[in-house]
């Protein structure tokens, strides 16, 4: 969590309009979804590893290497099932002892589509995550005219989980200090015992917070003090420029219209 | 609002939490502008509830709470003012840290003022700069150790640009550098007319920073007024829960060994080797420009303020006392050697009262060379 944070406040597309990104992401989401080629979200692939790596300085930290082998594991093992079980005739046959797994030529073609979308849906997203840090969302929340105490909410709630986290990570030490967690049942107990400390110190948290924030007149607005860029016509136009240019070549390439 | 000596003031403060855990009783003090003031108490004696009584976030059951001679009004907008001139820091610097980054954090209190963006970034840039941040500004504050957060803190403080700065245990959970640069800093902002009221638990600190101290014992109010009239009375220091701090119980042990008189208090070990010495001192060379000035190569240097720590940190400066340069390099001369003084500006008044008390009271002249 600490090193995607940081990762956004240092990315050099953190100036970027968060919401121009955001439907940037979204469009090429969408149109690798809605496409029957494999051209189309291996395109959206390729444009979205290109921005994630703009989006960390061409520096591949290893949480976000981990985040999307974490996901095509995930995928992988749905993929194979997908061509396992999908109608077709048999392409390939796998022998597994006493059972033979067939896959078929339709689900290959499925399973190649579905890797290549999640893999492309995953880096258009971290490629959002990486380059918008919390405060930029909240702010370009604040300017859809979302409520502001649910912006105000989203900092607060990330500000916070990481204080929650050191704090857990610091009882769990204390735990294993004291035989906390030797054996299950010693294990189940400490975690439970920690779950309610957590709690119960996040409400006292939250009236220092209060109090704090009165402190620093607070007004129920965090206010940024770099806001990033605001979105304009191009941004606008660019994920459906984007979206446009895919679908078509989806169209070239199969001829098919999907709605 | 009424001009008055006393900057802020309590007058038969009652306060109970819940309505019945009394917190604080019948708690009257008065902070003198301008001065460097200690609340001293044990655990829960009210130092905390008291300090948030002072910004008005706590509203007391019985009494007043008086700023610049005026009563604190508890409506929306005159509270604004008040925390404006009143800032509090609390004891946990993550209690209080709400941004993503440094420079984000610290600009959070002026841009709640909703003053001009430019005067925003003049405050912001003069707070880290005075903090020592300016070049961690883009920092995230999850990546920052409690030392740095509580400079942060501070800093956030700093950027209202308060008439009185309240801290409450600045010093806690900070190693002997982080306390040396904070009250540094303090010595600091005290010299450009700032009051500072601090609560800590180290009588030590108390006794040698302090112009004033007003010790709390289980929500009461038990002393007001210098730190050697309340050290004076060991009775009463014990039954606040405190000790007497070290340089007291060595003079008062010292000179009952050589009979002679304990007073005066010494509050600092220059202080103390001043009352005892017997040779001639050496010279003091202040110099305010960071390039040895007219010092003899020699002489023991000693540095007292940020800004040329930071240059003899990065190898510019030969430097024996990188911190507590001022009472080292005084105990040099008082030694009778020579020893000069770096000094960052605005400090210079702190350096001439000591000087002056060490004359007046304690009866050394040190000849101060000044560049």
């Amino acid at each position: 969590m600490f090193a995607m944070d940081e990762i956004a406040n240092s990315s050099p597309a953190k100036s970027w309009p968060p919401l121009g990104k955001l439907l940037l992401a979204l469009s090429l989401l969408i149109v690798s979804l809605v496409s029957t080629s494999p051209a189309v979200p291996l395109a959206a692939l390729v444009i979205g590893i290109a921005l994630l790596a703009y989006s960390t300085s061409f520096r591949f930290p290893k949480i976000i290497a981990l985040a999307i082998l974490d996901g095509v594991a995930v995928v992988a093992v749905g993929v194979l099932i997908i061509a396992a079980v999908t109608d077709g005739a048999p392409a390939y046959v796998l022998p597994l002892g006493p059972w033979d797994v067939a896959f078929t030529d339709r689900g290959i073609d499925l399973a190649v589509l579905v890797l290549l979308r999640s893999i492309a849906g995953i880096s258009v997203m971290l490629f959002f995550a990486t380059s918008t840090p919390i405060s930029h969302m909240a702010h370009a929340m604040r300017s859809v005219r979302l409520p502001r105490e649910l912006a105000e909410l989203v900092i607060l709630v990330y500000r916070y989980s990481f204080l929650v986290l050191e704090q857990s990570e610091k009882m769990f030490v204390a735990a294993r200090c004291r035989l906390g967690t030797k054996g299950l049942k010693n294990s189940l107990r400490t975690f439970s015992m920690i779950s309610v400390g957590m709690f119960t110190r996040s409400v006292d948290a939250a009236e220092r917070s209060q109090t704090a924030l009165h402190c620093r007149n607070f007004k129920g607005e965090f206010p940024v003090y770099r806001p990033p860029a605001r979105l304009t016509a191009g941004w606008a136009l660019l994920p459906v420029v984007s979206f446009a240019a895919l679908y078509l070549v989806n169209l070239l390439l199969t001829g098919k219209v999907v709605i | 609002m009424n001009s008055s000596e006393w900057v802020l003031e309590a007058r038969n403060v009652s306060y109970a939490y819940g309505g019945k855990t009394l917190a604080l009783q019948d708690v009257s003090l008065r902070i003198a502008k301008g001065s460097k003031a200690t609340i001293l108490g044990a655990n829960g004696a009210g130092k905390s509830t008291l300090f948030l009584h002072f910004n008005g976030i706590l509203r007391p059951r019985s009494g007043e709470i008086l700023f610049d001679g005026a009563p604190i009004s508890y409506r929306a907008k005159d509270l604004g003012a008040i925390r404006e001139r009143v800032a509090v820091v609390l004891q946990n610097p993550d209690d209080q840290i709400f941004s993503s980054t440094v420079e984000e954090d610290v600009a959070f209190g002026p841009m709640n003022l909703g003053i001009p963006r430019s005067e925003v970034d003049k405050r912001t840039e003069e707070a880290l700069a005075l903090t020592g941040l300016s070049k961690m500004r883009e920092r995230s504050t999850q990546q920052l150790s409690f030392g740095q957060r509580k400079r942060v803190a501070l800093a956030g403080a700093l950027a209202m640009r308060p008439q009185v700065l309240v801290m409450d245990e600045p010093t806690a959970g900070l190693d002997t550098h982080m306390v040396g640069e904070i009250m540094e800093l303090t010595d600091k902002l005290n010299e450009q007319g700032m009051t500072i009221v601090i609560s800590t638990h180290d009588v030590d600190l108390a006794y040698c920073w302090s112009d004033s101290v007003h010790v709390l014992d289980r929500g009461r109010a038990v002393f007001s007024g210098t730190p050697e009239g309340f050290f004076n009375r060991p009775r009463d220091v014990n039954d606040a829960g405190l000790v007497v701090p070290s340089m007291y119980e060595i003079n008062r042990l010292a000179m009952a060994s050589l009979d002679l008189p304990e007073h005066p208090h010494p509050k600092t070990s220059s202080e103390l080797l001043a009352k005892m010495s017997k040779c001639r001192p050496g010279r003091l060379f202040v110099d305010q420009g960071g390039n040895g000035g007219s010092a003899p190569p020699h002489a023991t240097a000693g540095i007292y303020g940020p800004m040329h720590r930071a240059a003899a940190a990065a190898g510019e400066l030969n430097i024996e006392y990188s911190y507590n340069g001022l009472e080292g390099c005084l105990g040099e001369v008082l030694l009778g050697r020579d020893a000069v003084l770096v000094l960052d500006p605005g400090l210079k008044g702190q350096v001439e009262r000591k000087l002056d008390r060490l004359d007046k009271v304690f009866g050394q002249r040190i000849e101060a060379l000044w560049d």
